[in-house]
């Protein structure tokens, strides 16, 4: 019979210790919304199980220091319903609730699809557009991962077998900012994405990030084109033209392949298309 | 370990594995009214509010919910005393099978706890994650709107809600189901909800491969196992042939499956049988047989099936009813009316195209699940998910050499079935293992096992030829079918054949030539599936109509009206085409076809639509620059029950209080028939709806019915309960007529009296005492049974309104309006909720479902994540509209409602694209990166306009 130990540390320090005292085999559980099928499944088999639900202070959204802090407990639902989060970061609040159903987003929490690293995870997506950096502890102290490097593969991150997120946080974005997210599924509630683009705008600076989900191993940046952007948005003549050519260069971050939900030809279509309507709306403000 | 929560308010202190979710926990403590659907977190049946918020309760370890406080749909109201949503719920009909219901209505009370006055989106939004597969979420909708003190913004157009009551007084009516709130309480008892001492657990060990033989299986690391207490293999069982399609004897489907073979014919096909005492125990034990196969080759395509040099997929000499061995030929058929070659040389125009209907899944909410045990006197009893539950009986005693009358087969609550519950699939199998073992077993198929080894509906390829005057009159159509029935051929002969019976006699035409070939694949196995090979038939012929018009000019409504079949006319391919027999003379003595249309039209606008049309350009520009909106129109007919071939019974027994039990073996899957045979017997004897107790499905107590498919309850089943209850009316007349002192011949029964011509009367009741204990003495009770042979088609019409994303190629609907003319509606609300499930059915089929396979034949979607059911948000808004037309040959003039409304989906959804883009799709589904790549070469690789 399966029956792994079962820790619910009441700290984060208990928590870290917790962990750390688990050894390789030992695994954090948040909301179970990913684990617990895997290991009713059995496909997942870890000997010891540290619930995270019951530390407090790891939970909710804080506004200060012109950062907003998500604790890693935060879920979607939170997220979603934040109203700083709604008006400064639209596209996090919007792909929080393009998370599943709200049954899920009851449930699930950022730090675990963070943690999960599944390349169509919704979140991710927004939060590698603003730039997120996550907070990670362990008995060994803390450390700051920006999300651009915290993804190494499919369900891979550079998180030690010890350590645990605490939060993600990221500069609040300035009142004239704006952001797009769009989610392309087959299916408006319960659907993973084919492709996902979480983008932002500041027209101080003159500069976009583009960030797309489901279109490479990891959620990726589509940092040339950005680049295009900053250095020609300001001077240019042409901006509609501009704006084409920066979604052109966009599509090139994408390596997509073909799996049950698209092909990779959709998805390269798509990832132009998207990147075309994204900049349109937020630069241009037309809605094209 | 130990956990301490309360549920429903109540401490409760258990101890579990850590391993384990609280699905399982709570189910197992007795919170029997949360259900299992998935288990993945996807179907929301599982629903519990974990301190108060709702959440599937198979994504939450039980040990997570230490300490918190859980709440089950019994914790929300009884019969007694049923929270308001429950009631709400059940006055507007929200539920039909009800096995979502329970999760949906916890999800209604916590969006309610946190808004009470949520918007339609926010509602949508709150229920998203609860799929329901019966419904189209119009009436849960509805219930909720009127929960957050707004009235029914958007009723359905049909408005009758009351019977008429110039002639009706129950028929006719909107009655609550009989089953009451106990079906939306968690009370009502679905199979895995049936307690048995020693119980094992049973599971099917599964081919890995799509064509294999197996050479050499060895049971004994799993037999050694403690706990394992039997595995079954091909050497253990009858090798009795015998077909899985639970339809009439001498069934029309070819007897090509035993109950284990030692060979595999697809991936997902039964290699042995475990039963164990857990269910961890027999999956364990199916992993540790140790089977050795010889790879057969596969054939993956259907047109390689019949193709020289082909793998045979069966081998056995001579089987019953399979056409053809050696070319993998199921079943094969061959129609002509007049001589379509002149047909064709008489036309001016003659069109010829080519349509695909992929491989989809009924998929019903609550998968299959048998239960099979001994009774005291050694006869075994099966509880089962079916359809057919007479069939079941008839079929395993058969597979496993048992005599009929030791078995009895019980139909308990069903969770959905759409078809895929009229085939024996774990019947036999179940019951073997309790023939060996002597003890119950209980096998609930997972939901990869539900997608992949069950049946779905047949993929079909369907070339259309059709030859038009100029005055658009149709001289001779040709439809030529290539039908893939998979591993095995249940329904190889009837669904084809219903791809033509039920759409080519719809427009009139002179030379008619129809074929088939059914071919055997190594891939999943096609069954029924509401609408029956019609579906596929109207995607392509109602595809073709609109093509047509579009390239004659013609309006393309009026084209179709012009060649709709008359009322008075005959139907020239019954009597060609019978269901896997003889063809029969059929008359259509009702058609409300133009009176849909009239309704639809109005609902839709469409007049306004078409006039709005800039000439020279497709569609209209949508709701966002990069979007193209359209409407599409369809017409269809179907059938209802199988002429000469369905036979329903019912039995009516009198009490002594003026009620009577009312015992059907019609197998109510969610739909209501029962209340509907129940208000039938109410109106023939004249008392109140509550009077008639419904009783159905228990091979042993109840009469003969074929059971619930061919869209046959209202009509077959139904003639029947009105024929028993004139018989026991009379009777009870003859009773009365003693008490008043009238002749029996002028009595009449209305609101639970008996009364004269004179004036005087009696209550039913007192006449039931009189006849039970009175001077003679008599349980009055009689039995009747029915079978038809007029199958009076009902007819729809059909729009939808919808925009394309021209940037991502996503159809977006934004309404569908459904007419049909159903003869007369028994219970309107039930009658529309057929209309609205089976609307959302066939978009899934239309726009976002399909088993796919890799190039081994595994299915790599079998799950609901990526088999995509709609979800509240998905359902656009559906409007169903009645049409009665008072069908002479039906009870109280009712014809059938419930699998047309599927038939009209695709063609007007590929209409409706056409209409938005000029992008004619002929193969299904349309997935936005078919419809991409579409309008891409539409665009000659431009990009379509507007798309960036
Ligand atoms: C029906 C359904 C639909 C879904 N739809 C979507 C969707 O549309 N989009 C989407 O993005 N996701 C979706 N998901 C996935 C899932 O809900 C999210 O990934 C969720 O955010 C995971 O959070 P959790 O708290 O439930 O994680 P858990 O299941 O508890 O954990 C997931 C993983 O993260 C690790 N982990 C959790 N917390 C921490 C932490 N603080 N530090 C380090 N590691 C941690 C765990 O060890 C585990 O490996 C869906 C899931 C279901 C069941
Ligand atoms: S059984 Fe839990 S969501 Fe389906
Ligand atoms: S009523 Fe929803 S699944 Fe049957």
């Amino acid at each position: 019979m399966y029956e792994p130990v079962w820790r619910h540390p009441k700290s984060l320090d208990e928590a870290v210790k917790a962990i750390g005292d688990a050894g390789e085999s030992g695994r954090l559980i948040a909301g179970g919304t990913d684990l617990a099928v895997l290991i009713r499944k059995g496909v997942s088999r870890p000997d010891v199980l540290v619930d995270l639900s019951g530390v407090c202070g790891h939970a909710g959204v804080t506004v200060a220091d012109g950062r907003i802090a998500l604790g890693a407990l935060a879920t979607h639902a939170e997220i979603g319903a934040h109203p700083v989060v709604r008006e400064r970061a639209g596209l996090l609040a919007r792909a929080c609730s393009a998370v599943g159903s709200a049954q899920t987003r009851s449930r699930g929490t950022v730090g675990g699809n963070v943690a999960n690293a599944s390349p169509a995870a919704d979140s991710v997506a927004a939060l590698a557009a603003l730039d997120g950096d996550v907070h990670v502890l362990s008995v060994r102290g803390d450390r700051v991962v920006p999300l651009a490097g915290f993804f190494k593969g499919p369900g891979a991150t550079v998180l030690a077998r010890d350590e645990l997120i605490t939060g993600i946080s990221f500069d609040l974005p300035g009142s004239d900012a704006r952001s797009y997210y769009r989610k392309v599924g087959q299916r408006n509630a319960l659907a993973i994405a084919i492709v996902s683009i979480g983008a932002t705008f500041d027209p101080e600076t003159g500069t976009v990030r583009l960030a797309f989900g489901s279109v490479a191993p990891t959620v990726v940046r589509a940092r040339a084109a950005e680049a295009l952007f900053a250095s020609e948005w300001g001077t240019s003549g042409n901006r509609p033209a501009l704006v084409g050519a920066v979604a052109r260069l966009a599509a090139e971050a994408a390596s997509p392949i073909d799996d049950v939900r698209a092909t990779a030809e959709y998805r390269m279509m798509l990832v132009e298309t998207l990147a075309a309507s994204s900049l349109k709306e937020m630069c241009l403000g037309t809605c094209a | 370990m130990t956990v301490r929560f309360t549920i429903n308010g109540k401490e409760v202190t258990t101890v579990v594995d850590v391993g384990e979710v609280l699905l399982d926990t709570l189910r197992r403590l007795g919170y029997r009214g949360v259900k299992s659907g998935c288990r993945t977190g996807n179907c929301g049946s599982c629903t519990v509010l974990l301190d108060g918020k709702p959440v599937p309760s198979c994504t939450v370890l039980a040990a997570q919910a230490d300490g918190h406080a859980v709440t089950t749909i019994e914790g929300l109201g009884d019969d007694h005393k049923p929270d308001p949503i429950q009631e709400t719920f059940l006055r507007h009909g929200a539920e039909q099978c009800a096995y979502c219901m329970q999760g949906m209505i916890l999800s209604t009370r916590a969006l309610l706890d946190e808004n009470p006055h949520p918007t339609d989106i926010e509602i949508r939004e709150g229920i998203s994650g609860n799929l329901c597969r019966c419904t189209a979420y119009v009436k849960a909708i509805e219930a909720i709107r009127e929960l957050a003190g707004r009235g029914n913004e958007n009723p359905d157009p049909w408005k009758r809600k009351e019977c008429d009551e110039e002639r009706y007084s129950t028929v006719g009516a909107c009655v609550e189901k009989t089953e009451g709130i106990g079906l939306l309480s968690g009370r009502a008892k679905y199979v895995d909800d049936f307690q048995f001492d020693n119980l094992l657990y049973g599971r099917v060990l599964r081919s890995p491969h799509a064509h294999a033989r197996i050479v050499r299986i060895d049971a004994s690391k799993a037999l050694a196992l403690p706990g394992v207490h039997c595995v079954l293999t091909h050497d253990d069982v009858p090798q009795v042939p015998f077909t899985t399609a639970g339809q009439n004897y001498p069934e029309p489907s070819p007897y090509d499956k035993v109950i284990l073979d030692e060979k595999v014919r697809f991936v997902g096909d039964r290699v042995a049988a475990v039963a164990a005492e857990t269910p961890l125990l027999a999956k364990r034990a199916c992993d540790l047989i140790d089977v050795e196969y010889e790879i057969l080759p596969a054939v993956l395509d259907m047109e390689q099936a019949m193709s020289e040099g082909a793998p045979r997929i069966h081998e056995k000499e001579d089987p019953r009813g399979i056409a053809d061995t050696s070319r993998n030929l199921a079943a094969h058929l061959d129609m002509d009316i007049g001589d379509v070659a002149k047909g064709f040389e008489e036309a001016d125009r003659v069109f010829e195209t080519e349509y695909y209907s992929q491989y989809v899944h009924c998929a019903p909410t609550e998968p299959h699940v048998t239960a099979t045990s001994l009774d005291e006197k050694g006869r075994l009893v099966i509880v089962t998910s079916t359809q057919v539950p007479f069939h079941v009986r008839r079929i395993v005693a058969h597979a496993n050499e048992i005599p009929v009358s030791q078995v009895r087969v019980i139909k308990p609550r069903i969770g959905g079935g759409f078809g895929v519950k009229q085939e024996i699939m774990l019947e036999d199998i179940c019951s073997a293992l309790t023939l060996r073992t002597r003890l119950p077993v209980k096998i609930m198929l997972d939901r990869d096992e539900e997608l992949f080894a069950t049946r779905t509906r047949h993929p079909q390829k369907l070339r259309v030829k059709t030859g038009v005057r100029n005055d658009g009159s149709i001289v001779a159509r040709e439809l030529d079918v290539l039908t893939n029935t998979g591993a095995y051929g249940g329904h190889a002969l009837t669904v084809p054949s219903n791809t033509g019976s039920k759409t080519l006699p719809l427009y009139r035409t002179e030379h008619i030539r129809f074929v088939n070939h059914s071919v055997y694949t190594n891939l999943p196995v096609g069954g029924a599936y509401r609408g029956y090979g019609a579906v596929q038939g109207y995607f392509a012929i109602d595809s073709q109509m609109d093509e047509i018009a579009h390239e004659m000019g013609f309006d393309p409504v009026d084209f179709r009206l012009r060649n709709v079949i008359r009322q008075g006319e005959e139907d020239p391919v019954a009597r060609q085409l019978g269901e896997g027999k003889e063809g029969f003379e059929r008359i259509i003595r009702t058609n409300g076809l133009a009176e849909c249309w009239e309704k639809v039209k109005a609902v839709c606008d469409w007049d306004a639509w078409q006039a709005s049309l800039k000439p020279g350009e497709t569609g209209r520009s949508g709701s966002k620059p990069w979007t193209r909106r359209g409407k599409g129109m369809s017409f269809a007919m179907h059938g209802t029950g199988i002429p000469g071939d369905d036979m329903g019974a019912a039995t009516i027994k009198s009490n002594e209080d003026g009620s009577f039990n009312l015992l059907i073996g019609a197998t109510d899957l969610g739909t209501g028939s029962d209340t509907i045979l129940g208000q039938m017997a109410a109106e023939v004897l004249g008392v109140s709806s509550d009077r008639i107790l419904v009783y159905s499905s228990d091979t042993d107590r109840t009469p003969f019915d074929v059971g619930a498919y061919a869209s046959s309850t209202t009509y077959v089943s139904g003639g029947a309960v009105v024929k028993a209850a004139e018989k026991v009316r009379d009777r009870l007349f003859y009773h009365a007529s003693k008490l008043l002192g009238e002749d029996a011949s002028g009595l009449t029964c209305s609101d639970n009296r008996i009364a004269a011509p004179s004036g005087k009367s009696v209550s039913m009741g007192d006449v039931a005492m009189e006849a039970m204990y009175g001077e003679e003495k008599e349980q009055v009770a009689y039995t009747s049974s029915n079978i038809t042979f007029a199958c009076p088609p009902p007819f729809a019409a059909a729009c939808v309104d919808l925009e394309v994303d021209v940037g991502t190629g996503r159809v977006e609907v934004l309404e569908f309006v459904c007419a049909v003319d159903l003869g007369y509606a028994i219970n309107p609300t039930f009658a529309e909720g057929q209309i609205h499930g089976g609307i959302l059915q066939g978009l899934g089929q239309a726009l976002s479902e399909e088993m796919i396979f890799d190039g081994k034949g595994r299915m790599v979607n079998a799950n609901l994540t990526d088999y995509k059911i709609y979800s509240a948000v998905d359902a656009p808004e559906i409007r169903a509209i009645l049409v009665e037309t008072d069908e002479p040959t039906g009870p109280f003039g009712a014809k059938s409602v419930s699998e047309i409304p599927v038939d009209v989906v695709a063609p007007a959804v590929a209409n409706a694209i056409f209409a938005a883009t000029g992008l004619r799709l002929r193969e299904l589904p349309f997935t936005p990166e078919r419809v991409l790549a579409g309008l891409d070469s539409l665009a000659g690789g431009q990009g379509f306009p507007g798309s960036n």
